[in-house]
Formats: C-alpha cells, sequence, structure tokens
C-alpha cells in the first residue's frame, strides 16, 4: 500500500511518533549532516572542497534492538556508524543518547562511550600483536570503578568472556598471532563485550572470514545478542549476514537512507530502485544475476551534495515517471510507504498498483 | 613446441588445461611433509567455465599459481603434468614460458589496486601489456591507442578514450578491474584463470563485472577457471565445479548435480551455511577450522570437522569414487556404496 506523500509527510523524525516506544532510543541521530574536508594538493589556495558524508540521515536504535545499515562503499555507512559510537561530532544535526544531546557537555559524551563498542572488519589489523589476549580482553575494564577494579576479578571475567565466545581459557596468555581469522574475531567480541556495553557497532564483522567461518561468528552474533540483550548496529554490504542479526534494516545511498524497514519488508518487497538493485545483485540459488545494460555503464559517480536524489543517473524507474525532471530539481524525503517501511522516492506514489513486481 | 606424447582418448577435442596428479609442497628439509597440493588432477574442456571452490588454505589459489609456473620462492613441484592444449607447462622453456603467459593462458587477479602500478597511465599500463601479446612493431601510437580503445570497449568500458588517460587511483574498483581483465584478454587467451576476482568490489558491481566477463567468455569461447570461495557465485559463472579443501579436490562434477546433490560432507555443509538475504534463513556453520598442513589427519581431511564421520574416516584418505556417469567423483566414504549418510 502506498500513501500520498501529503498525506503523510513525515521523515523519519517521525518515527518516534509513528513507532511509540515508552523508553527512550539508545542512540538517536536527527538530521545529521558530516561534511569532510578533501584534501587539498600542497599550495592550494582558499578552502578547502567539503565531501559530504552522511546527508540528513535520521535514525534510531532501542535498547536490545538491532540495526542493519546497508550500503556499497562510500555510502558514509561507517562514517554513520562512527556517530553512532561518539567518535566524531556532526557537521550539523543532533545526536542524543538517552534523551541527552552528545557534544553539550563532556560527561553525557564520556559516560555514554563507556556503553559502546566496535568490532572492526579486519581482525588481523583490530588486535594489538604485542599485547596477551587476556590483555586485550581486559583493556576496556581498566580504570573502571566498581566490580572489576582489582586484578582477580578482572582474570575472572576474562575467562568468563573467553568461554562465552567459544575459546579455551588458555587462549588468554596467548598472542593474537596464534589464531586464525575465525578466532581473532572471538577475541575482538570478547573485548566488545567485556565491559558489558549496551551497544555494539559491528563494521563488517564477517567480511574478511571464509564463508564457513562466517557463519560460526554469524551464529555466534546471534547468540550472544539473546543472551545480554544488547543492540547492535550491523555495518555491512553483505545482505544476508545483516537479514540474519537484525529486526530493522536501512539502505544507505551516497549518504541518504534511501529506505527502511524490517527485513521482511526491505527483502521481501524492496520499494527503492537501489534497494532492487542491491537484492538482485547477491547471488542466490533460484535466479542468476543478468544485469541490464543501462546500469552497466552507470557506476557511482562523485557525490554531489546539490539538490534531487543521488540515484537518478542510475535509476531504472526514473523514466517511467510522469515527471522525470523532479528527480533532478527535488530531494526525495523519506516517507511512509506502508507501516514502518520508509522509502525515499519519487516513483513511489506515481508507481503505485506496480510495486510488487521485479524491476 | 613440444607436444604432449600421450594422445588423447576417445575424446575428440583436447582439453585446454588439463592437471594430473599435481602435488606442491615447501621443499625445505624442516618442513618435510608440508604438502599444500596433493594429488589435484581435473580437466577445463574449450569454452567451459570450470569453478574452484574452497576456503583459504585449501590450495585454490595455489593450483592456479602452480599453473601459471608462479610459484613463490620456496614452493616446488613435486610431482604431476600441467598441460595447456597439451603442452606440458611444467616442461617450457623461459622463452616459451614468455610466449604463453597472455597469449596461451592468463589471470585476473584478486586485487586490482595492486595489480595496476599506480605510478603510470592506464594508456601506458596496457600498452607495455600489449607489446608482449601483439606485434607492436610497425605501428603508430594511435593505431595502438585504438587497439586498447578496442580492449577497453569489450569489457564496457564508458569512455574508453577518457579512461586511457587517467590512473589506477582515479577509476573505481569495478572500473579498475575492468581495465586488468582488458589486458588479460588482450592476447585472446585459451584460458583464462580468475582467482577472486571480485572479492574487492561491492556486491552491485560485482554483479555486473561477473555477467561482463561471462558473457565476453560465451562470445569470445575462452575457457575459465573461476576460482572463489562463494558457491553460489560459482553457481552464476559456471559450467563444471571443483570443491577443494585442505589440499585435495573432494569432489568434482557438473556444477547442477553438485549443487543438486551434493556428495561430499564439506560440500554440503558449504551451501548449508551461506547466510541468504531473506527473513527466517537458518544458518548451518560448520564447526572447527581447516587442519593445518604440517599435521593432517591420516584418513579423510574432513573428518574432524564432519558431522557424519565415523572411525573408518580415519583409515586413510578417501578415493576420489565416481558417483554417476557424467563425471561427478566424490572423496567419501560415508556417501559411496555401502556408505552410512544418507
Amino acid at each position: 500500500m502506498t500513501v500520498a506523500n501529503s498525506q503523510r509527510d513525515t521523515s523519519l523524525v517521525g518515527t518516534r511518533v509513528l513507532n511509540p516506544s515508552p523508553a527512550t532510543p539508545l542512540i538517536e541521530l536527527d538530521r545529521v549532516v558530516v561534511d569532510f574536508e578533501k584534501r587539498q594538493a600542497v599550495f592550494q589556495r582558499g578552502r578547502p572542497d567539503l565531501l559530504r558524508a552522511v546527508d540528513e540521515v535520521s535514525l534510531s536504535i532501542a535498547n536490545g534492538e538491532s540495526l542493519g545499515l546497508v550500503g556499497e562503499s562510500g555510502s558514509g555507512k561507517t562514517t554513520v556508524g562512527r556517530l553512532a559510537a561518539g567518535m566524531l561530532a556532526p557537521t550539523s544535526g543532533i545526536v542524543r543518547a538517552n534523551g541527552q544531546v552528545l557534544g553539550q557537555d563532556r560527561g553525557a559524551l564520556a559516560s555514554y562511550r563507556r556503553n559502546v563498542q566496535i568490532v572492526f572488519q579486519d581482525p588481523y589489523s583490530s588486535l594489538d600483536p604485542r599485547m596477551r589476549v587476556g590483555s586485550i580482553i581486559a583493556e576496556p575494564l581498566f580504570g573502571r570503578e566498581g566490580a572489576w577494579s582489582t586484578r582477580s576479578a578482572r582474570k575472572e571475567r576474562v575467562d568468563e568472556l573467553l568461554n562465552l565466545v567459544g575459546l579455551l581459557p588458555d587462549a588468554a596468555s596467548m598472542y593474537p598471532h596464534q589464531f586464525s581469522g575465525g578466532q581473532r574475531q572471538r577475541i575482538a567480541l570478547a573485548r566488545a563485550l567485556s565491559s558489558d556495553p549496551r551497544l555494539i557497532i559491528l563494521d563488517e564483522p564477517t567480511s574478511a572470514l571464509d564463508v564457513s567461518i562466517r557463519a560460526q561468528i554469524l551464529k555466534l552474533l546471534k547468540d550472544l545478542q539473546r543472551r545480554l540483550n544488547v543492540s547492535y548496529l550491523v555495518i555491512s554490504h553483505d545482505l544476508g549476514s545483516v537479514a540474519y542479526l537484525v529486526s530493522r534494516v536501512a539502505v544507505m545511498y551516497r549518504g541518504r537512507i534511501v529506505e527502511q524497514g524490517s527485513p521482511a519488508q526491505i527483502y521481501r518487497t524492496p520499494q527503492h530502485p537501489y534497494s532492487r538493485l542491491l537484492l538482485a545483485s547477491v547471488p542466490r540459488e533460484d535466479t542468476s544475476f543478468i544485469m541490464t545494460e543501462d546500469i552497466a555503464v552507470n557506476e557511482p559517480e562523485a557525490i554531489d551534495a546539490g539538490t534531487g536524489c543521488g540515484f537518478r543517473n542510475r535509476c531504472n524507474l526514473r523514466c517511467q515517471l510522469p515527471e522525470p525532471s523532479r528527480c533532478e530539481d527535488t530531494r526525495p524525503r523519506l516517507l511512509a510507504a506502508t507501516d514502518n517501511h520508509f522509502v525515499a522516492c519519487h516513483g513511489i506514489g506515481a508507481r503505485s498498483g506496480v510495486d510488487n513486481g521485479e524491476s | 613446441m613440444r607436444m604432449s606424447s600421450d594422445s588423447v582418448g576417445a575424446d575428440a577435442a583436447t582439453p585446454a588445461l588439463e592437471v594430473k596428479n599435481l602435488c606442491v609442497s615447501t621443499g625445505r628439509k624442516r618442513d618435510k611433509g608440508r604438502q599444500l597440493l596433493d594429488g589435484i588432477s581435473f580437466k577445463l574442456m574449450p569454452g567451459e567455465a570450470l569453478g574452484v571452490v574452497g576456503e583459504s588454505g585449501s590450495g585454490k589459489s595455489l593450483t592456479s599459481l602452480a599453473i601459471l609456473r608462479l610459484l613463490p620462492r620456496g614452493l616446488s613441484v613435486d610431482a604431476g603434468e600441467i598441460l595447456l592444449g597439451g603442452v606440458d607447462v611444467l616442461a617450457m622453456s623461459a622463452r616459451d614460458l614468455r610466449q604463453a603467459r597472455g597469449r596461451k593462458f592468463s589471470m585476473v587477479l584478486q586485487d586490482p589496486m595492486s595489480s595496476l602500478d599506480p605510478c603510470f597511465q592506464i594508456r601506458s599500463q596496457m600498452r607495455e601489456a600489449l607489446q608482449n601479446v601483439v606485434s607492436a612493431s610497425g605501428k603508430s601510437r594511435r593505431e595502438i591507442d585504438e587497439i586498447c580503445e578496442d580492449l577497453l570497449q569489450r569489457v564496457r568500458m564508458p569512455e574508453p578514450d577518457v579512461v586511457l588517460r587517467k590512473y589506477p587511483h582515479e577509476l573505481s574498483g569495478g572500473m579498475r578491474q575492468r581495465v586488468t581483465s582488458a589486458i588479460a584478454l588482450s592476447g585472446g587467451p585459451d584460458v583464462l584463470i580468475a582467482d577472486e576476482p571480485t572479492t574487492a568490489l561491492d556486491v552491485t558491481t560485482q554483479a555486473l563485472y561477473l555477467s561482463m566477463l561471462k558473457q565476453l567468455q560465451i562470445s569470445t569461447g575462452f575457457s575459465l577457471m573461476f576460482i572463489s570461495h562463494d558457491l553460489l557465485l560459482v553457481k552464476q559463472m559456471c559450467d563444471r565445479l571443483i570443491v577443494m579443501y585442505a589440499g585435495q579436490v573432494v569432489e568434482e562434477g557438473p556444477l547442477g548435480e553438485v549443487l543438486a546433490s551434493p556428495q561430499h560432507p564439506y560440500t554440503r555443509a558449504l551451501l548449508r551455511s551461506i547466510p541468504k538475504p531473506d527473513v527466517d534463513a537458518e544458518l548451518f556453520p560448520i564447526d572447527g577450522y581447516p587442519p593445518d598442513p604440517a599435521a593432517y589427519p591420516p584418513g579423510c581431511r574432513f573428518a574432524p570437522r564432519c558431522a557424519h564421520a565415523r572411525d573408518a574416516c580415519d583409515g586413510g584418505v578417501p578415493d576420489a569414487a565416481p558417483r554417476s556417469a557424467s563425471g561427478h567423483v566424490a572423496r567419501c566414504i560415508g556417501t559411496a556404496d555401502g556408505g552410512w549418510v544418507a
């Protein structure tokens, strides 16, 4: 079902209104923009060019909820992850953690950061080769007051964590190079879990791993989430892994969220042409991917922060629209297509009735 | 060129590439017994696309390097034959080998950024490659540029004339991989080995690149050896499949047949462990890790991770037993005649 644009002109800021939850979200991005300065040539004068990595992104993650961010490289997924981790201040827009605006006082940021951990893509470079595994895992506990302030308490915690991620207690006295990729990712996960965080940002957690090991880690991640009720922000271009781990998916393209919904909505009835392209590109057992020529030549170009839809040059829906010029002049807003399913595309209203067909 | 002595049997066509009982090990005494490839045998027929699947360390890349005689220092071929259109690659002189590379067989590597030189324009890198494969003598720069543009057009590069003047860093990952493919195909090779060519690419770019490669393979007719750890990707690209595990071929056969009724537990487990982009998809991981080449299990190398393993599995490496008339073979006594795996 599609709702006419004028009826429900709600950008994602309105998620809270549409989807009221009793608790304040763990982390909330409200129309966040991030600009990066492009590197300048040595003698170049004037102001550096800006690159808009994140463009008015709004999203929220509730306690115990898991959100997946998918999109191609350069779409801004990792930058959103860094924002959510409190590692990066937005150029404009607001980041709230537990209802408090981050960036205004240091205390809020510091206490929020204590509740967030990150697992990186490459477990070969994210673990210090000169530290023993036990110290790596215990590192987030140093300087914490309370239960883990004594050495023996930390040692006990390390053993508990190693057991939790499926490694033997002997691992604590070994070095990262003595482990395989999958085992190292388990160590990285144990480190992330050690201070009992509320949110773990998983940035391509399984991309560097072999297929058979990937499934082990995914299963472990899902299992841990059930047991510990921790929230995940899963950043990945692997739609399969995301589908397995999360309850909500946001599709990013060139710094903007173009579609957001439940995995069922995104994977079974994708609305945005980019989401459809993304899904059609995944190799599957039953179908083959034969791409149309017009998309073949239109690889992504440099981002333009101007008006209009960022996907318009690769879009195969645009020419079918009554007013293709709208895609150039007006930025499509993220509108509710159905319940809790949001799409930013001018074609959605114009195309009602033929939504479920293959693109 | 020296033709191979053994003639081809009933089959009229000579395989474009045939590997017989290839064994590669680390030659050092101290590591004796580290056999990295153990009796690899397969055939690649002209125009055929063969998928090679396995996890890191299973020996799939090593096999391709051995075929091109590009094995890293310290590794040596202990036994076996590699026949390229009937000619033994291992017996080729350095000069013959240089002639054959690019013209007879060619390779596309995983990371296009490291296989292109960052200091030179695409044009000069393509020219350099062309000098080896076409007689560039007597051709003007203009003519050579035209050949380059033609080649780039064949890999569906938009605006080839502009791309020729660019440096590798100015191109996207997908475009770089198109350039390396254009270079690899510039000599019109009979066999193209593509070693995980899309690992560094996004899914959409991967789909575009692979459909380009597949269509080019069909129209040009070269034989493709496609190496990947992703069974579903191989399914999109290939006619036949070999599955490698711990330096051995554990299953081989026509792709449809192998995927429909996999005869080795490892192939089955691989298929079940791929996360599907759908809701409520179940995931069955393979427990454990691949074995260390220094300490292979005495019998079936997959037995320690296999859900169906019995004591009998440790009694020597199982033979590659035929499973059907169409060349489907598997190394598993559990699924063979009289076995216990359903």
